[in-house]
């Protein structure tokens, strides 16, 4: 009998514990933050899209060979000193992992990972790039 | 032909013409409280998990509830094949009937009441019985057998803790000596009723919590069960009626709770109705509290904690009581 | 005159269901409220993992290894390198181990804070607790943005090290999270662990026997609250964790609550862990000087790790090209999952909800 009121004792000092947690966070303040209103900045490392600086690029295609997923597809002319020029670099941004192995073997640092997250489109065909063209390398 | 209206007729008319107007300014008064009490259950909860909640319809998000009922009311009538139609159509009107009616007996002020019935206390609970069979008409007309069983579940649950909650309300009956909810305000002039009978209070309240499938009694519309509840199959319009049927029935019991224990009206300078409200609103915030704090009862537990603890605790009290009550004489 | 039937009826639980956690589908044979049978199928994400990773390089194979268990993803990509090194011979430098156990621990607090997160929302108490875990999660997720760019599947670990040494600010972030987080866990202890009604609903509910555990190969917390003391990283040690002190919590009656403390636990060690070795981190290369090209001797070698489900196993056979010929991995959820038939019978539905909770599988490596 008595281990069973104290038992009813501890029982409800537990539950009052309980909500003594819940009080202290209800009157401290929230964590959120408001998007898109207010936004999150990305740190320097941040692996948003691929992008690309085209006058770096010397077409050796190694970022296309480290791709895991084949998202890549380097496209160039040989010019009159047979050397490689890059005539379009499409990037499928729909098989994409986003897992930044394209960026180390590139031996020009022309390919790296920019700041954008914000990647939704309503067609699927929008999803790849050409990223020679003008505005597609937003850092 | 002229309808002869004789002077007793007249005054009945006009009795009855004012006693629609008050039913008619209730009516409204409560629907305008369930629309904030659904906003402000969404904000305690929001604050209690470190989170903003609704902020953009209105200031912090006030408008939120009336969005989201024009919302529900564009939605698609979805009916299913098997349903039961009469019953599917009237069970959420049933709910929300039963919900509003006793709101008739509960004294907001010392003379504001709808009607003054000398066994108010009775009438309350009676009516608010009613409520049952709105969900059991539910999770038959669904047409679902998991309707049903949760249907089945949360009639059970109701009717189990209605026991406990009129037994816990006796022996405030018993030392007030009356049924009327205005003469038990005026007889906590010197203590309210928590006080001198904290079990009564404790008891009542859980109960209370209970009959309104409140967490953490609300198996019968957990989502992470394999049943979702009685109105699974209900969208749009009458989900609403539901929706705040649960809460109307909230606010009853919180101003049951008030009248009875909290002393109702009663309070320094400012206006009874302001007093009266501080009160229901604080119950109400300690049942949104609890809720959003501890995990739920599964239903063999909670048929337990009533039968086998409620009820006895009840008893005893009301022994008490009676005891006191003899010794006092 | 009919008689009158007791049938048993029989409910698909899932595989879209709010509490499953992931796409899992059990099929339940009812009488009344008790479950008489409970098979769980699976196979709803499978993606092909094991054929795949025979036609990648060693590095390609780092980012699917993520997506297995994709809740302690560093840990996979800890367990993958680790298997191909050994095969190598590969020698690590120092200030790579380090900045690896530290990063490996971190995830397994934020494993273990979804995984007790979410099993207390199973339970009912809507959200609040699982709010409170996530976004003590956020911190680390933070911590693991600045250092490799990624919050979920970071593909941070590569052969011989790790693809970049630790930002500026990571050691004092670190140090930041552990003493904001040693509080938040008394917290949950207060607002959970001795709470009535969170005990009467996992105390004694899927006791799990030694020998059941044992022949059932059930690895992890879930081992560890059986009463069996076996932590890989205690008895099979690998990287820098023989240099580490922390202590291997164990709980003797096998009930859900006694899991969850388990997690509890351990949570508090790995922030042990994280204190000690934050301390000590050397100078140094963060990644070995291998060659561009990896080919791996040929030969066979099973290595396993402690991942936060239990004993993540890499076998991989290699044929000494730059490709494996084989790779399989071991997921702890798989062999944890099966127990789910045996626990499940005779107990009622909210039940069968705490117990799946309390064994903390992840789809991802189950399906693989």
């Amino acid at each position: 009998m008595i281990k069973r009121i104290k038992r009813i004792f501890s029982d409800s000092f537990s539950l009052i514990q309980g909500l003594a947690v819940t009080a202290k966070y209800l009157f401290s303040p929230a964590v959120t933050l408001q998007y898109p209103k207010q936004r999150w900045t990305p740190p320097a490392r941040y692996r948003g899209r691929v992008a690309l600086r085209p006058k770096k690029c010397i077409s050796c295609q190694m970022c296309a060979r480290a791709c895991p997923n084949y998202s890549l597809e380097v496209k160039f002319n040989l010019g009159e000193d047979k050397k490689r020029k890059l005539s379009g670099f499409i990037y499928h941004l729909d098989t994409c992992l986003f897992c930044g192995l394209c960026v180390e073997p590139c031996p020009t640092a022309a390919i790296f990972m920019n700041q954008e997250y914000e990647l939704a489109v309503y067609e699927r065909k929008n999803l790849v790039l050409d990223l020679t063209e003008k505005d597609k390398n937003v850092e | 032909m002229m309808l002869k209206i004789s002077p007793e007729n007249w005054s009945f008319l006009i009795e009855f013409a004012w006693l629609c107007a008050k039913a008619a300014g209730l009516l409204g008064f409560v629907s305008l409280s369930v629309m904030f009490l659904i906003w402000w259950e969404r904000k305690i909860s929001a604050h209690i998990q470190s989170r903003l909640g609704p902020m953009i319809v209105g200031w912090h998000g006030c408008l939120q509830t009336i969005a989201d009922t024009i919302k529900l009311l564009l939605k698609e009538n979805i009916v299913a094949k098997d349903a039961d139609k009469v019953s599917f159509w009237l069970a959420p009107l049933v709910s929300f009937v039963a919900a509003f009616l006793p709101f008739a007996a509960v004294p907001f002020a010392k003379h504001l009441v709808v009607q003054d019935f000398g066994l108010g206390l009775l009438y309350v609970f009676a009516v608010s019985s009613l409520g049952v069979i709105g969900v059991f008409m539910a999770g038959w007309g669904s047409g679902n057998k998991y309707s049903m069983l949760g249907a089945m579940r949360a009639s059970a649950q109701i009717i189990s803790y209605e026991i406990p909650l009129v037994l816990s309300v006796l022996s405030i009956v018993m030392l007030t000596g009356s049924l009327n909810m205005a003469k038990i305000v005026e007889a906590q002039g010197q203590v309210w009723f928590a006080f001198s009978q904290p079990i009564a209070f404790l008891i009542y309240f859980i109960s209370a919590l209970a009959e309104t499938n409140r967490a953490p009694f609300d198996i019968s519309e957990a989502e992470s069960e394999l049943v979702a509840g009685f109105h699974t199959e209900y969208s749009g319009m009458k989900f609403s009626m539901f929706f705040l049927a649960e809460y109307t029935n909230m606010f009853i019991v919180s101003a049951v709770a008030a009248t009875l224990f909290l002393g109702g009206w009663q309070g320094p300078f400012l206006p009874g109705i302001f007093w009266f409200l501080v009160k229901v609103y604080f119950i109400i915030f300690l049942m949104m509290w609890i809720r959003w704090t501890f995990p739920r009862f599964r239903v063999d537990q909670l048929m337990n904690f009533a039968w086998k603890f409620l009820v006895p605790l009840a008893f005893l009290n009301i022994l008490a009581t009676a005891l006191f009550l003899v010794v006092k004489k | 005159m009919p008689t009158l039937e007791i049938q048993q009826f029989s409910v698909s639980f899932g595989p879209q269901h709010p509490s499953t956690h992931g796409v899992l589908h059990l099929q339940m044979d009812l009488d009344g409220e008790v479950i008489v049978n409970c098979t769980p199928h699976i196979g709803y994400l499978h993606r092909d993992f094991e054929k795949i990773c025979e036609n990648r390089t060693y590095t390609q194979i780092i980012p699917f290894t993520d997506r297995l268990d994709y809740i302690g993803a560093m840990n996979n990509n800890f367990g993958y390198c680790l298997t191909v090194e050994k095969l190598l011979g590969a020698v690590i430098p120092e200030r790579a181990e380090y900045i690896r156990v530290i990063i490996a621990e971190l995830n397994r607090i934020a494993s273990h804070l979804l995984a007790v997160g979410t099993f207390v929302q199973d339970l009912g108490a809507f959200g609040t607790p699982l709010l409170y875990c996530f976004r003590e999660r956020e911190m680390i997720l933070d911590i693991f943005e600045m250092t490799c760019g990624a919050r979920l599947t970071y593909s941070y670990y590569r052969l011989g090290g790790v693809s970049a040494d630790i930002p500026e600010g990571f050691v004092q972030k670190v140090k930041d999270f552990i003493r904001y987080f040693r509080p938040k866990l008394a917290d949950y202890h207060r607002l959970i662990t001795n709470n009535a009604i969170f005990l009467i609903r996992t105390k004694d509910i899927g006791i799990l026997s030694k020998e059941k555990a044992l022949n059932y190969a059930i690895s992890g917390p879930s081992l560890r609250a059986s009463g069996i003391k076996f932590d890989l990283r205690k008895e099979e040690p690998y990287s820098i964790y023989p240099r580490l002190e922390f202590e291997v919590p164990v709980r003797n009656s096998g009930d859900c609550w006694d899991r969850y403390i388990v997690r509890m636990e351990e949570m508090e060690q790995s922030l042990r862990i994280v204190e000690q070795a934050i301390d000590k981190i050397p100078e140094g290369d963060f990644i070995a000087k291998l060659p561009k090209i990896i080919k791996v001797p040929a030969g066979e070698l099973y290595f396993r790790t402690e991942s936060p489900r239990g004993e993540l196993g890499f076998y991989l056979i290699s044929d000494g090209s730059t490709k494996p010929y084989r790779l399989k991995c071991r997921a702890p959820s798989f062999s944890n999952l099966a127990i789910i038939s045996e626990l499940a019978k005779g107990v009622k539905i909210a039940d069968v909800i705490a117990i799946l909770g309390s064994l903390d599988i992840v789809l991802g490596e189950i399906d693989r």
